[in-house]
This record gives structure tokens, C-alpha cells and sequence, in this order.
């Protein structure tokens, strides 16, 4: 289960083959051909061991395209492609996303493919084409697969499993299966694992008395399909009404897909025609998990109950299903842009993507900029703030999981600054021994620990139970990864972003970025008190994962406090006080750095300041002389994002521990 | 016996009545706490409302700058006319408070080196408010 999510298999590198050729001693070998140099200077992609046969991506000039944009396509393709075994040549969003000003202004729309005999290297095309000086970049079209021990076990309601469920958990809806669903309600019940701990779970219990979700918050699952067709999670589908109530075959809605009802299908190797499909071969039922830790529908007296699936009457958020693998095949990174843009386009302020290229495929974010260029730029669409659907959010926002070959850093995309990278925990509060960790990652949620729990496979439930596919497995099953981390964190911002819109708020990316960044449990003091923790038939040491697990523990309630209102701070006037900013930006997190405290004027002249405030070692020292309130901001840098959070402070002559008055 | 101390009852009735020549019998200091009040004091960015029981409970609804209102339950004690108060996690109030009440409005000073005064006048907790304050705050 090491591998249970989906990864893009990403070896060969042109780019380090370019390298190469400067410091290997040139009077041993050939040099290299006038095509080899232009290849490496125009690749944007790495030749994968899995890169699709038969097919390029390329990147045109202005000139070239604005050729093409008054129907010069065959004209432009002869010139370009003459005496090249070239068969097609058209654009690579086979749809131009709706917002075209946001599109040019990313260049998507400078963005081809070629196809060709499958027969011929991809390499030597590449080559070819790159020579052309109209075409300025060349990408191998990488291709996601399934981890091949991508594991589900299914719910089977025997004696044994019966006598495993929790006790004392009290979660508020009447789907029976819940009290399995220890990642919603920790009770700290043995029966999940020796060190199951109350309270391991993501904080939800609270936060739903004050909402359990909105419709109006669509949430894209970029994954494997979801099962529309599920008894808990039909209700809770986004439904695009035009194509339901169309003909079939048209695109009703005029946004260029046709048929797509609950969303659509970006694998093109298959005869589905955009149609989603859970029936290939090779289907895991990850997608259709991963949705139901977000919206399965609560209190319907069926199955599960889900972050943000509603009180019970039908209210949860809503799930559009963007289907990038189908059984064993993979959409490539064209078909991952589409569904980004897709996603955009149709209305999903939160993007949802357990998938990712390994760790240590690129070296930083630059190294990803440049070798998946068309992915980065759609990631950019779905981000910018001209594409934001809902009114709680300026820009939307995208959740990735960190990755789960146990490295210390996070895959990528979900490491680039504009991503939230999430890392998995057990039962225990404690990592995951898939989880990577480190460099690029931003916080951690319940992704279940097969290791800690029961040997016996029919009583263990230290995995994470969800919605599955009857035809893989049954119609509820346990996994687990960062996969599973993943939706805990896009479930609790979309009840964030559901709040914000009840109490008629809006903040930025950034701001609502920061707000989740710091509504977190401390878990490093467990980290250190516990040392070793299994996995699979060994032990491993929790040393290197103290303080590179991110900001903590995700926990909904904080979020839903933050969103009501600025955090305030009561402290005592006519003294110096410290204040831990543990408290607001999560543990003291490796990669979390403290960079400045803005306060103005007159907030100053308030509390009667006799000098700034300082930062010293995650503390905040300030001296207020004078009863009052005012407000400061404090700068900080986590795993490579910046965040702020504003402050109220709250100086008087009386100051209590838990915030009371008195 | 239970006779007879209905009678010193009325006797004393009578007699405050007498002195003060209205029908109004004179309320301890407790009895007078032993209601609903919202704070007057702006200053601080801060909206409270608090009810003392005459069970030696409170429910205190209190809204800092533009948050939610959040409640603090608990217990309270006054001795002459010293207030003191635990919260129902176990912390008790940071300080003792001196009560004064003249003309429905109530003062309270903090009994320690600041002597802050927190103002309030005698007001019903609006229901809304009660409503949409279910979670009872504890230290997390």
C-alpha cells in the first residue's frame, strides 16, 4: 500500500542528457547532431519511460499561431512538418478553456499536438520538430499510471469487523458505518490500534454545528472516476443541469463538452468519448474514495458520513468527477491541464488532485516550471483570481498529496508555492510510513495506517473507510496514503470556504491559504515521545519527520474560528508580553520562517507602544502600556509560501488563559 | 415555626417599606446580580453579555472584534462584595472583581494592581444570540 495513489512515472531526462553533453570528454564520443542541441535547448518535458507512443506536445510563436488562428492550420502544418512522417497536428486542448483573456495571457493557446506512426522513436520527432524555429518548445506527453498495490479491502459486514467498530463515537448523523470512521471521531478505541489516540482525527465534530458544507461549493476530484451511480454520493454530485435535461449527443450547455452531466472523462485512449467510466480494467476505485472522504452524503441512513456531505438534508458540498485515469490508462499532462481548466470553467473553487510526480524528480519549482510547462500554466488558470466562481474566494484553490514513497520531500506538483501539499497520519497523531515529508510539504490530516492497526486483515480498521466501487471491490473500503490525506484537507477547506460564504466573507488565495496553514494541532511533541512506530514488518525512526510533516495536524474547528474573525489576543497591559505565534501559524515547523510584524501608527499611539514589536525564536515580544485594541500583521515563510496572519490585540488590565472576559 | 418566620417575614417587609415609602422590598446585593447584563464598554472592541443565576452558575456570551459571539459557562461567588468566578474548564477568572450596582448598571473592578472597571447595564440576552451559541468554549 506504499504506493496507493496514483503516480506519473518520470525517468528519463533530456534535459540532464543536455547537461551531460558540456563535461563528458568530447574527443571520446561523436558531437552531437545539430538536432540533438536543438532538442535540448527547446524540451520542456522529460522523456518518460511512459510517455505516450506516437504524440508530442509543442509550443508555437505568436506569429505561428495568430497564422493559424486565421485558418491557415494546413498551410502552417506543411510548412512546419514537410518531409516529417508528421499525421496530425492540432491544438492540445482539444477544448479552449471559456475565459480566453486568462487563456492568451498563460499562452494555452500557443499549445499543439503532433501524432504520428507509433512505430517511429518519439525522440527522433522530437528532434525533427525542434529544429523548426517557429516551434519553441517540444514535451513528451508523460503519462500517469496506477500504482500497481494500489490496495483496497472491501467492508464486509462480518462477526469480526461487527465487534471492531469504535466505541463511544458519537458522530451526529445515522450512516451506520460510522463508527469505523475514527478519522472523523478518534475515540482512541484499541480496537483501531493499540495506539490509537482520542482526538487523532480532523476536528470536525464542532465545526459541524456550525455548517456541515453548501451546494454552492464544488469541489473537482482530478483522480480516477466517482461513481455518480453510488447511493452515497449521487445526491451529492455537481449535476451540470443543461446536459441532464439535453439530448443526448449535443452539447447542450455550449461550454464544448458534450454530455458531460457530472463532469467529464480526459482519457482519450479508450472509446469512452468523455463519458466517465469505472468499468476498464484495472480500475482501483481510488477517485470514487477520495470523494466520499469529502461529500459522501450524511444522515441518509446508508454508508458513511463525510467532512462536508451536509447536515442531512441534502445541503453538502458538491463533487464534479474530472476523470484523468481510466482502469490502467492515464489522460498525460495534456489531458491534466484540460481537466484543471474544465474544473475552472464549470464552477469548482477547490481542486482536489491525489496524484503527483514523484520526489526528486525535480529539483525545485523552476525545474517543474520548465519541464511541465503546460501543467504549470493550467495550474495557473485554475488559480487566477479572473477564474474564482465563488463569492468567498478572490482565487480558487488547489490541493495535492505530498506523495507516498516515505522521501523527505514532497512530490511535485503539490510542492509548488501555490499548492497545499499534504502529508498522512495514522490513528496515533503520528506519520504514516508511506508519508513523505519535508521540503515542499504544508500540513498533515488522517490518511490511515494499515501497520498500527489489527494483523488480522477482517478486523483491521486503521485505514481510512469510504465510498469504493462495487465492481472492484464493494461499495465501501478501506485505503490508504497521502491519497486519503488529501480530500481530509480539501473536506475541511470546502466547509471553510462554506462558512466564509454563510457570514458573507472573501478572502484571497493567499489569505485563505494561510488561514488553513494555521488551523492545525501540534503533533511534534507525540513525534518525539514516540521514536519508533512500524511499518509493514519493521520499524522505522520518527526522528526525521519532527518538524517536517508541515504546519500540524489539520483541524476544521480552528479553520471555522479563523474564518469567523480575526484571532484575538488578550494580553496584560503595563507589561511586556510574550506571545507564542505557535498558535496561529502551527508548531514550530522546520521550514517556517518568521520574517517581520507590521503594526501602524495609530495602532501604536492605542496601545501605547513604547517600541516595535519583535519575533524572537517564534515568540512574539510586545509591551502595550495602555488598555485597547488594535490590529498587526505578522509575515511568515512555510515550506516556500508565504503567509501572513492578522492579529487583534487585545490589551487590558485583565487577562485570563482561555480567553474568558474575567 | 414556619408560622413565625412568615411573620418576622412581613414584619420586615413592613418596616422597608416604611422607611423607603415605596412597595419595593430592598434586594442584597446578590439578588440584584442575579440577571442579564451587556456590557457598555466599547472601548476594547468587545460586545458581552452575561447572566448570573441564583444557582451560582453564569453563561457569558462574549464577541471579540468581529467574531462570533462564543460562550463561557461556569460558576461565580460573592462574598460582601467581592466577585469571584471559575470557568467550567477549571480556570478560574484572572481576577476578583468589586460589584457595585446603582440604577440597573453594574461596575465591576478588577481587585488587582489595575482596578479595570467593566460596565454594564441591565439588558435580556437577545435569543438569537443564545442560538447561535451552542458550543460551550473550553481551553483546547
Amino acid at each position: 500500500m506504499r504506493h496507493c495513489r496514483f503516480i506519473i512515472a518520470v525517468i528519463t531526462s533530456v534535459m540532464t542528457a543536455a547537461s551531460c553533453i558540456s563535461e563528458i570528454d568530447t574527443s571520446s564520443v561523436p558531437e552531437p547532431s545539430e538536432s540533438e542541441l536543438a532538442l535540448a535547448t527547446k524540451s520542456a518535458g522529460r522523456m518518460s519511460a511512459d510517455h505516450q507512443k506516437g504524440f508530442l506536445l509543442i509550443y508555437v510563436d505568436e506569429q505561428t499561431v495568430a497564422r493559424i488562428e486565421k485558418g491557415e492550420i494546413d498551410r502552417v502544418a506543411y510548412e512546419l512538418f514537410s518531409g516529417m512522417e508528421i499525421r496530425g497536428f492540432e491544438p492540445a486542448l482539444s477544448h479552449m478553456p471559456k475565459n480566453k483573456e486568462v487563456a492568451r495571457e498563460l499562452g494555452l493557446h500557443r499549445w499543439f499536438t503532433i501524432t504520428f506512426d507509433e512505430s517511429i522513436p518519439v525522440r527522433r520527432i522530437a528532434q525533427e520538430v525542434a529544429m523548426r524555429p517557429e516551434i519553441c518548445l517540444v514535451q513528451f506527453n508523460n503519462l500517469a499510471k496506477p500504482a500497481s498495490d494500489c490496495k483496497s479491502i472491501p467492508f464486509r459486514p462480518q462477526p469480526k469487523l461487527m465487534a471492531a467498530a469504535q466505541e463511544g463515537a458519537t458522530i451526529p448523523f445515522d450512516d451506520p458505518m460510522n463508527s469505523y470512521q475514527w478519522n472523523l471521531n478518534n475515540t482512541g478505541d484499541k480496537k483501531v490500534a493499540a495506539t490509537a489516540r482520542a482526538g487523532a482525527d480532523v476536528g470536525v465534530m464542532d465545526a459541524w454545528k456550525l455548517t456541515t458544507g453548501t451546494p454552492d461549493v464544488i469541489v473537482a476530484i482530478c483522480d480516477a472516476p466517482v461513481k455518480y451511480t453510488h447511493p452515497d454520493l449521487e445526491a451529492a454530485m455537481w449535476v451540470n443541469e443543461a446536459e441532464l435535461n439535453g439530448v443526448k449527443g449535443v452539447d447542450d450547455d455550449g461550454n464544448d463538452y458534450i454530455d458531460d452531466i457530472y463532469g467529464y472523462n480526459f482519457y482519450k485512449g479508450s472509446g469512452s468519448h468523455g463519458a466517465i467510466n469505472w468499468e476498464s480494467a484495472g480500475e482501483t476505485g481510488h477517485g470514487t474514495h477520495v470523494a466520499g472522504i469529502i461529500g459522501a452524503v450524511n444522515g441518509n441512513g446508508l454508508g458513511v458520513s463525510s467532512i462536508a456531505g451536509g447536515s442531512g438534508n441534502g445541503d453538502g458540498v458538491r463533487l464534479m468527477t474530472c476523470q484523468l485515469f481510466e482502469g490502467a490508462g492515464s489522460a498525460g499532462d495534456a489531458g491534466m491541464a484540460e481537466a484543471l481548466m474544465y474544473a475552472a470553467d464549470n464552477g469548482a473553487c477547490i481542486a482536489q488532485c491525489s496524484y503527483g510526480y514523484p520526489a526528486y524528480t525535480f529539483e525545485n519549482d523552476k525545474s517543474f516550471m520548465d519541464n511541465a510547462p503546460l501543467e504549470y500554466r493550467a495550474i495557473n488558470y485554475f488559480i487566477h483570481p479572473k477564474n474564482a466562481k465563488h463569492p468567498a474566494l478572490e482565487s480558487n484553490i488547489i490541493i495535492f498529496a505530498a506523495g507516498n514513497e516515505s522521501a523527505s520531500e514532497s512530490d511535485y506538483p503539490g510542492a509548488l508555492p501555490v499548492c497545499v501539499s499534504v502529508t498522512g497520519l495514522g490513528a496515533d497523531y503520528l506519520p504514516a510510513g508511506y508519508t513523505n515529508y519535508g521540503k515542499g510539504c504544508n500540513l498533515a490530516a488522517p490518511g490511515g495506517d494499515l501497520w498500527i492497526g489489527s494483523y488480522k486483515e477482517e478486523e483491521n480498521i486503521s485505514q481510512i473507510l469510504s465510498t469504493c466501487i462495487s465492481e472492484v471491490a464493494s461499495d465501501y473500503a478501506w485505503m490508504q496514503g497521502t491519497s486519503m490525506a488529501c480530500p481530509h484537507v480539501s473536506g475541511v477547506a470546502a466547509l471553510g470556504v462554506s462558512y466564509a460564504g454563510k457570514l458573507g466573507k472573501r478572502f484571497t488565495r493567499e489569505e485563505f491559504t494561510s488561514l488553513l496553514l494555521t488551523s492545525v494541532n501540534d503533533i511534534n511533541q507525540l513525534i518525539a515521545e514516540a521514536d519508533l512506530k512500524p511499518f509493514k514488518d519493521l520499524s522505522f525512526s520518527l526522528r526525521p519527520y519532527r518538524t517536517r510533516m508541515g504546519t500540524g495536524a489539520i483541524d476544521a474547528w480552528k479553520l471555522l474560528m479563523q474564518i469567523e474573525g480575526t484571532p484575538s489576543v488578550m494580553i496584560k497591559s503595563g507589561t511586556t508580553s510574550s506571545i507564542s505565534l505557535e498558535d496561529f501559524f502551527g508548531e514550530s515547523y522546520d521550514d517556517l520562517t518568521y520574517l517581520s510584524v507590521e503594526i501602524d501608527d495609530d495602532a501604536k499611539k492605542t496601545l501605547g507602544l513604547a517600541s516595535s514589536p519583535r519575533i524572537e525564536k517564534g515568540v512574539l515580544n510586545i509591551a502595550c502600556m495602555k488598555n485597547g485594541s488594535a490590529k498587526i500583521r505578522v509575515y511568515a515563510n512555510v515550506g516556500g509560501t508565504e503567509i501572513s496572519r492578522e492579529l487583534s490585540i487585545i490589551s487590558r488590565g485583565v487577562y485570563s488563559e482561555n480567553g474568558g472576559w474575567f | 415555626m414556619k408560622r413565625l418566620i412568615y411573620l418576622i417575614s412581613a414584619l420586615m417587609l413592613l418596616a422597608s417599606c416604611g422607611e423607603k415609602g415605596g412597595t419595593q422590598p430592598q434586594l442584597t446585593l446578590k439578588q440584584k446580580l442575579c440577571t442579564e447584563w451587556h456590557s457598555t464598554t466599547v472601548s476594547l472592541d468587545a460586545d458581552i453579555y452575561i447572566s448570573f443565576a441564583d444557582n451560582g452558575t453564569f453563561e457569558l456570551y462574549q464577541k471579540i472584534v468581529e467574531g462570533a459571539y462564543r460562550l463561557y459557562r461556569g460558576t461565580w461567588n460573592l462574598e460582601e462584595d467581592l466577585l469571584t468566578g471559575k470557568y467550567n474548564d477549571g480556570e478560574d477568572w484572572a481576577a476578583a472583581y468589586k460589584v457595585t450596582i446603582v440604577n440597573n448598571v453594574l461596575t465591576l473592578t478588577s481587585y488587582n494592581d489595575t482596578a479595570e472597571e467593566s460596565v454594564f447595564e441591565k439588558a435580556k440576552i437577545p435569543s438569537e444570540i443564545k442560538e447561535t451559541c451552542e458550543i460551550e468554549v473550553r481551553s483546547r
